[in-house]
């Protein structure tokens, strides 16, 4: 077979390629100063910079590279969702890292390169181009969760999280291979382009061939466990509670969102372009492991004392509202999960900026008790906290109730009811694990009169980035038409 | 009027933000100052505090009342209007829309009113029974400690529960389905310093939750099910369009699968909305929370859980009646409930000694009386029954709350006695209280409660009405027993000094008192005046009056007179029977039935056996085998990173990892399994 240069075509690849060039220069900048504040304010240009391409590429809706990399509306929707969610983390670390003496210039570049792998990861269009999508934002969290390398559990999470991300990298590789043997086994077609595949199967449909052979739905069932793996779903979740309690805040605020948001893009490309053909095949069996999401995660998250515990377990079950928008595996599912994700992206980043600024140096453990009497001490931040909860329990009025109408929604539409009442059911529950938090601001006196006395952080970019938060969830819960309707016409033109 | 309805609910809301913002410099003042050192504002005179404790309640009371005077302003311009179009149709009604709240693709919410006859007659009840509430509650909380939040907690409530009844659409009443539901979590655990009412609130905001979850399941399948004339999905939440006739018929021939059974579309939703009337409403098997929210202050009480909030389920039945209608079969399950839950909390009622508890479950009673009415089809009846209960009942409330606030915040029946001289304003208008919730001819509650009894011996629902009248002379008696413990003899606890209340708790007793006397006003047999004012809403072609059976009312007063009297003889006989911590003399008659009574038939013990410990111990054997870190007992603090310190990586090799690989493995093998074997 002669070989073809790819054509170069930067424009589809404009959003990665920028944003890892930029963490580049931010590591270049660090040799000349160690200024935090030079280097932070240098990569939020880059993050806007960055999402200014996606504007300039707008309605661009084309492939390249062979198919590898596609570039259309909804990936840029999803793309700008992961800048917000990374401007917002550095906003928090910006006087967390000096308040923990973690002072060293590479995480603002480690962070912009994990946030260019998910870029790519939402615009891959090919097995192996997830694969690189992954590990690029894999190793990069790796390091930032053990960033805070002398406090023990911050070097055990990160250990903990290389080991078991090699293990699921494996069975990601693994899957991509045995994709590829069914599919090239048919030689007319020897790619691993998502297009590729769907065409593959269309053409051994047509020819009578069965197509959910053992093999290919071997192969589909390792990768998705692999990106399950990604989104903590249940049971591939185990690493999930460990790793957000050991890892900085804000890197576990900005990990929580932007990659189950990324590799979520990357199964519904998965689902509805390569393997729509096999629906009936793995729409059942994902759709258990989503119930068993919602339901584990909310059930353990009632016995957690460990704030960043409590919410980790949350973040599990959230991730399972998401896998019932992308598995519906329609226009809707798929707006939906996007509503939900820029809910969930305000409202978990706006959680984990309050721990934030209750975190001194030293402190080991956050816990649940520690937020006593926090209405005395800081009112403000209460009230902050409180919208939080409710939007994180579905409380009607924030944006957290329609992320949560819209993939009950779109899961009730693509006729898995049943899913719904697990939905709904688990978020009744969660309700009271999140007020018990409320309660325990406005409601319970401080344990100890030091407790009482413990200083809040409360500094200005913090308090900026809790501003854009508690805005958002009350804009996109009480005039969310705007937004709602701008991510349907953009998702459902992409699914055109 | 039409322009400003908006203002209806803004005031209170206004209350709110005024308030918040109040009590929230207060608290920044308060902690800087203490920060400082300067205790200065310590040296306030003891007055100055007690007034300015006063001026959020005043603020607060202030907005209720403008949303009151709004609201008659509201109501005499839709008197203004013809009751009927040309066309025969409802004149009367604002249908405002103020945005689109959300709107995606098909799917299209508005946020907007819709003023009818019904949920004028509601906001009526709730702007004027909670303003002199409100008023009430000024003096009520005037030594509380935090004052503010709890006006803030109050009026937030005066606005979920407006924009329930005002919502033009589903989603806006599950809006403030969920508000009401999330104030009276707030409120019932408003002294969280003691014992119970966290406790109660978070029992009460999870047994809602079920409710919630009913009323949320019927929302989708209403948007899915609900067809237009020509077969096509309606794809609409709005009442004026999902229940016109037209299109709510064709639920009636709609089938659907749920969950492996068949049902008629109309007969799954009426019973997923019947759900979340048995949370709210407090229904069997759902009542449990209700008894438990007296744990909240007695204003609460009277607002929440006994006038307003608790008929929300009421509301939500005569709202959605054309889809009840078209499910006799629900009705009459509705039915039978209602009547089971109006006898079964009239008999817990007997066995109570808290005063509050009483109220509580006569609460329980009476709002099975309204499901009992609206479920066999009299929505009038139901609704009558609902705003006279809603009057005398915020009375009675009230006034025990004026009892337990003057006698030392004693809340045991059996340590009072003989408050009559002590307090004599609060005691003659408990009396027109009782009596009106008694059913004692001439006043509210004769009237409306005998139009329920006379609506279900009209429509062949004999056994009902049999059910019906035992428990009136149920109530009778409990009532009886309580004032003549409360208020006759002898004061038992000589202990406590018991003082009247002032006139800011007084006033509003005897305008309510005035208000049970009268209000049977509005629907008197012959005049039918809210029968003839709802008829058009209720797609009734011409008003059916219910027949008045002179004979019926006649026997009913007469049993209610004779078990009232019953109740009033034995517990004046029995008097020095009656001591603190000790059975009821009627214990050495019924013995251990009344123990069952005591024990509230035993629903609280069921659900902790059936589900609350199972779920607990679900929870923990989960977090056990699933989160390692717990089961090696290293906790918290310090002590922890010492710990790990000195393990060093040790931790690594301890198994953890591997363990979790397994679990992932194990997942593998699953997902394999299944797609391999299936």
């Amino acid at each position: 077979m002669p070989f073809n240069p790819p054509s170069i075509d930067l424009t589809v690849l404009g959003m990665p390629a920028l944003l890892m060039a930029w963490g580049m220069l931010v590591l270049l900048i660090d040799l000349f100063t160690s200024n935090q504040r030079v280097l932070a304010t240098v990569s939020l240009i880059g993050l806007i910079a960055t999402a200014g391409v996606g504007l300039l590429t707008w309605g661009t809706q084309r492939t390249a590279f062979f198919d590898m990399v596609v570039l259309d509306n909804f990936g840029t929707v999803v793309n700008w969702i992961l800048l917000g969610a990374t401007a917002l983390s550095i906003l928090l670390a910006l006087d967390y890292l000096p308040r923990q003496n973690l002072m060293r210039g590479e995480f603002y570049a480690l962070l912009l390169f994990a946030t260019s792998g998910m870029l790519l990861l939402v615009q891959a269009n090919d097995l192996v181009m997830i694969f690189i999508g992954v590990e690029l934002l894999s190793i990069s969290l790796y390091v930032l969760t053990g960033f805070a390398v002398p406090r023990i559990s911050s070097g055990e999470a990160a250990m903990k999280y290389l080991l078991l991300g090699a293990f699921a990298a494996g069975f990601l590789v693994y899957g991509i291979a045995l994709i590829y043997g069914f599919v090239a086994a048919n030689d007319a077609i020897s790619s691993t382009s998502l297009t590729a595949i769907s065409q593959d199967l269309a053409a051994k449909q047509a020819a009578g061939i069965a197509i959910n052979d053992p093999i290919i739905l071997t192969g589909l069932g390792f990768v998705l466990i692999a990106l399950g793996f990604k989104v903590s779903m249940v049971p591939f979740h185990a690493w999930t509670p460990d790793v957000y309690e050991g890892a900085p805040t804000p890197i576990t605020a900005y990990m929580s969102v932007t990659t189950k948001g990324a590799a979520l893009v990357a199964i519904i490309r998965l689902l509805t372009v390569a393997f729509a053909a096999l629906r009936p095949e793995w729409q059942f069996i994902f759709a258990i492991l989503a119930a068993l999401t919602m339901t584990y995660g909310n059930i353990v998250a009632i016995a957690q004392k460990n704030l960043k515990r409590m919410l980790a377990y949350s973040s599990i079950a959230h991730a399972g509202y998401m896998l019932m928008g992308v598995l519906s595996a329609s226009p809707l599912g798929a707006s939906a999960f996007v509503i939900y994700l820029v809910a969930y992206a305000l409202t978990n980043i706006g959680a984990f900026a309050v721990l934030t600024t209750l975190e001194n140096r030293g402190m080991a453990a956050l816990e649940l008790q520690d937020l006593r009497g926090l209405y005395r001490r800081h009112p403000w931040l209460s009230v902050a906290m409180v919208i939080f909860m409710f939007s994180l329990a579905g409380v009607p009025l924030t944006a957290g109730f329609m992320g949560k109408f819209a993939v009950f929604q779109a899961a009730w539409d693509a006729d898995l009811k049943w899913l719904v009442l697990v939905g709904v059911l688990t978020s009744v529950i969660s309700a009271f694990f999140y007020l018990r938090v409320t309660v325990q601001m406005f409601m319970e006196e401080p344990v100890s009169a030091e407790a009482a006395e413990r200083p809040v952080f409360a500094t200005a970019p913090l308090v900026v980035g809790l501003t854009i938060a508690v805005v958002g969830i009350i804009i996109l819960g009480v005039v969310p038409s705007q937004v709602l309707n701008f991510v349907n016409n953009t998702v459902v033109a992409a699914a055109r | 009027m039409q322009d400003f309805i908006w203002l209806v609910p803004l005031l209170p809301l206004l209350g709110v933000i005024i308030n918040t913002i109040r009590g929230t410099l207060a608290v920044r003042q308060r902690h800087t100052a203490a920060h400082v050192g300067d205790h200065g504002h310590a040296d306030h005179g003891h007055h100055d505090h007690h007034n300015a404790a006063r001026i959020p309640g005043w603020i607060a009371s202030a907005m209720v009342i403008g949303a009151f005077v709004l609201t008659l302003a509201t109501f005499f311009s839709l008197l203004g209007q013809p009751a009927r179009t040309a066309a025969g149709e409802n004149g009367r009604f604002f249908d405002v829309t103020y945005w689109s709240w959300m709107a995606v693709g098909n799917f299209s919410v508005p946020f907007g009113f819709l003023i009818d006859q019904l949920s004028i007659v509601m906001m009526l009840l709730v702007t004027g029974v909670g303003s002199l509430i409100h008023i009430y509650a000024i003096g009520y909380m005037s030594h509380d400690q935090r004052p503010t939040r709890f006006f803030v907690y109050l009026n937030l409530f005066i606005v979920a529960m407006l924009m329930l009844v005002m919502g033009n659409n589903f989603l806006m009443l599950f809006l403030g389905w969920e508000g009401v539901g999330l104030c009276s979590f707030l409120l019932i655990g408003f002294w969280f310093e003691q014992r119970d009412p966290p406790w109660a609130s978070t029992k009460a905001f999870v047994v809602n939750r079920i409710g919630d979850f009913g009323l949320l399941m019927a929302m989708f399948a209403i948007w899915t099910l609900t067809r237009d004339v020509q077969g096509n999905p309606l794809h609409s939440l709005m009442f004026r369009e999902v229940l016109a006739e037209q299109h709510v018929q064709t639920l009636q021939f709609t089938q659907t699968a749920f969950l492996g059974s068949q049902y008629t579309a109309a007969g799954a939703i009426a019973l997923m909305l019947l759900l979340g009337v048995t949370g709210k409403s407090a229904q069997i098997p759902l009542f449990v929370w209700l008894p438990d929210a007296m744990a909240g202050p007695t204003p609460v009480s009277a607002l929440i859980h006994a006038a307003t909030m608790v008929t929300a389920g009421v509301y939500l039945i005569i709202r959605t009646h054309a889809i009840f209608q078209l499910s006799p079969s629900v009705m009459n399950f509705a039915a039978g409930l209602g009547a089971a839950t109006a006898f079964v909390a009239a008999t817990i009622a007997i066995g109570q000694y808290d005063i509050k508890k009483v109220l509580a479950f006569s609460t329980v009673s009476q709002l099975g009386y309204m499901v009992a009415a609206v479920a066999m089809g009299g929505y009038v009846a139901g609704l009558f029954h609902l705003l006279t209960h809603g009057i005398f009942k915020a009375l009675l409330f009230l006034g025990s709350g004026a009892v337990i606030h003057g006698f030392g915040d004693e809340q045991d029946m059996r340590k009072m006695g003989g408050l009559k001289s002590k307090m004599p304003r609060t005691f003659w208008t408990y009396l027109i209280g009782t009596l009106a919730l008694a059913g004692i001819f001439p006043l509210a509650g004769f009237w409306s409660k005998d139009e329920i009894i006379g609506y279900a011996y009209d429509n062949d629902h004999r056994l009902l009405a049999v059910v019906l009248i035992i428990s009136s002379m149920l109530t009778a008696f409990y009532m009886a027993r309580q004032v003549t413990m409360v208020f006759l003899g002898e004061q038992r606890d000589t202990s406590i000094h018991a003082h009247e209340s002032a006139p800011i708790m007084i006033w509003p007793l005897i305008l309510l008192a005035i208000g049970a006397v009268v209000a049977g006003l509005i629907n008197l047999p012959g005049l039918h005046s809210l029968e003839t004012w709802l008829a058009p809403v209720l797609n009734e072609p011409v008003a059916e009056p219910a027949e008045f059976h002179l004979g019926l009312a006649g026997l009913t007063l007469v049993l209610a007179l004779a078990s009232g009297w019953l109740g009033y003889y034995y517990y004046s006989r029995n008097a020095r029977r009656i001591k603190a911590n000790e059975r009821d003399p009627l214990y050495r008659w019924g013995g251990d039935f009344y123990t069952i009574l005591e024990d509230k038939w035993g629903f609280d013990s069921a659900y902790d056996l059936a589900i609350v410990k199972p779920y607990k111990a679900i929870a923990g054997f989960a977090n056990r085998i699933f989160d390692a870190r717990i089961i090696d007992g290293i906790v918290n603090g310090a002590g922890w990173v010492v710990n790990q310190a000195s393990r060093g990586l040790r931790v690594l090799q301890s198994g953890y990892v591997r363990s979790y690989a397994l679990m992932f493995l194990i997942g593998v093998i699953a997902v394999l399994g299944y797609f391999v074997l299936r």
